[in-house]
């Protein structure tokens, strides 16, 4: 579980969060959703203890991630927006390492391994260095490398960003089948379709402050707005 | 925390030595200064002494000069580049008290040496003649040379000493700034530059075992490329001539190693800096300017 509690962080006179609070639950898929600046990625950051907030705290699955960062990073597997990748290092060789660095050795990091590639069909790749992949193959590396320690909770900074309709789907069945293992999933998304038809949880962001929360089904029916894109200008305006 | 640090410093030595233009470009920089080294103790004057080419081609009709150039070990080739043509009736013109010229022809820029040598025996021989001339009104060589210098050079090392040191110690500097610099970049700058820095920093692992994995990795890599200047300056002074002939540079084994060893904390200072400076460009391209 992914607690966030009154956390704001401000670059400056620029207030990035404001106050917020939200939180995100085992086997669900929680959304941010918000305009270019309304401080989601700031947030997925502060999550993944990469900034620290100025106030509030974070709780991974019980660990205080500024407190405790080493532990509550165990929990955590990250996701950036940008599928950064070592060209000269092979799939297996990018799985190796992440899983060491988690502390896996020996035969669990090796099953590790292999599970990772059969759950996401990356057999054909998982000898061939990362150079030249396309944007799908990138994103299973990627997506691989975030959960080949079996995080508790898994961070996705806007995922399907630069995916053609095939990888997007692909993705959405690797979430769903991550949401059904029990894991909690955060993610920050744009577009509307895919937030209504992967979350769970939706909170809308605007200036760095929490909008409205809720299942897009409660959003769409408290707004009185008829979707959920409709809902969240009416929200944030 | 070691774990974390050997698997960050193991990676980087990887995916570096995959990197076949950086290498390439880094121990080349381990090679240029053995090779200046190599260069300048095979030009050194008077070092190959040992091994000068003494094949002459003599035009000319002379007993007593061929056979005074036989006992300097010189070969009477026809096939030599360099030509001596004596004058007729040389030795008769000698006798008789008269001056005659001998001319030599070479391609100086294979024979100089050869021409040198030959140069010094023409000159020892004449001053066989002037001796006998001398004798004729009972005369010594010392009467026209009342004054003989003698100099010794008591300098502990001499002007080619200085300069191969001088050469060793820039080798050596090289090596170690060059070797490692390309890794220091492309781990931090390239890092960033990638977009693997975020994914790498949210690991559970903290930010001191992330540099010390760098730097560890960095200081490898100087130290490689330190390795292979000590070996080719050591492969360089046992197999060439002028190494002995020529100075008093000792340089075998037990040396390089200790020279190796000595150079291991500069590897360590200069990853540290090289990877400090790094870390503050953004871009591969910057790194390299900043380094």
């Amino acid at each position: 579980m992914l607690e966030i509690k009154n956390i704001s962080k401000a670059y400056g006179a620029v207030k990035a969060v404001r106050d917020l609070s939200f939180t995100a639950h085992e086997g669900n898929i929680t959304t941010l959703v918000g305009a270019n600046g309304s401080g989601k990625t700031t947030t997925l950051r502060t999550i993944a203890g990469l900034i620290v907030p100025d106030q509030g705290s974070i709780h991974l699955n019980g660990f205080h991630v500024q407190k405790e960062t080493i532990k509550a990073r165990q929990q955590l597997g990250i996701f950036p927006d940008i599928f950064g990748l070592y060209p000269r290092l092979t799939t297996i060789e990018h799985l190796e390492y992440f899983g060491k660095l988690h502390g896996l050795k020996g035969d669990t990091l090796k099953t590790a391994i292999q599970n990772t590639l059969k759950i996401l069909k990356m057999e054909d790749i998982a000898d061939r260095r990362t150079k030249g992949f396309s944007q799908g193959q990138r994103m299973k590396v990627a997506l691989g490398r975030a959960f080949i320690h079996s995080p508790k909770v898994l961070v996705l900074d806007e995922p399907t960003r630069g995916l053609d309709i095939f990888n997007v789907r692909l993705l959405r069945d690797h979430l769903r089948d991550l949401t059904d293992q029990g894991i909690c999933i955060l993610m920050s998304c744009h577009v509307m379709a895919e937030v209504e038809d992967l979350s769970d949880k939706v909170v809308f962001m605007a200036d760095g402050q929490k909008k409205a929360s809720g299942s897009p089904k409660e959003l769409i029916e408290k707004s009185g707005a008829p979707n959920l894109e409709e809902a969240f200008v009416k929200y944030v305006s | 925390m070691l774990n974390s640090i050997i698997t960050i410093a193991g990676k980087e030595i990887k995916d570096a030595l995959r990197d076949p233009g950086s290498m390439v470009a880094a121990f080349l920089y381990t090679v240029i200064g053995p090779a200046v080294v190599y260069t300048l103790l095979t030009i050194l004057p008077g070092a190959n002494t040992g091994t000068i080419n003494k094949s002459i081609d003599i035009i000319g009709d002379a007993p007593k000069i061929i056979s005074y150039l036989k006992d300097q070990d010189f070969i009477l080739d026809n096939n030599s580049p360099v030509k001596v043509t004596l004058p007729d009736n040389i030795e008769e013109t000698l006798a008789s008290g008269k001056q005659s010229n001998i001319s030599i022809e070479a391609n100086m820029s294979i024979a100089s040496t050869t021409v040198g040598a030959l140069r010094g025996a023409l000159l020892s021989y004449s001053n066989l003649i002037i001796e006998e001339r001398l004798k004729e009104y009972d005369l010594t060589p010392d009467y026209i040379s009342p004054i003989k210098l003698q100099i010794e050079n008591s300098a502990p090392t001499n002007f080619i000493n200085q300069s191969l040191i001088s050469l060793m110690t820039l080798s050596f500097f090289m090596a170690i700034a060059f070797t490692g610099m390309s890794l220091s970049i492309d781990m931090t700058a390239g890092e960033r530059e990638r977009m693997t820095l975020e994914p790498l920093l949210a690991q559970p692992v903290t930010t001191a075992s992330i540099m010390t994995g760098k730097w560890a990795a960095s200081m490898i890599m100087a130290m490689l490329g330190s390795a292979v200047t000590v070996t080719l300056l050591t492969v360089i002074f046992s197999v060439s001539p002028s190494a002995e002939t020529a100075n008093s540079i000792q340089f075998g084994g037990f040396t390089a190693l200790k020279i190796f060893i000595y150079l291991i904390p500069l590897c360590a200072v200069f990853a540290a800096v090289q990877v400090a400076v790094a870390l503050f460009a953004r871009s591969y391209k910057e790194g390299i300017k900043s380094t």
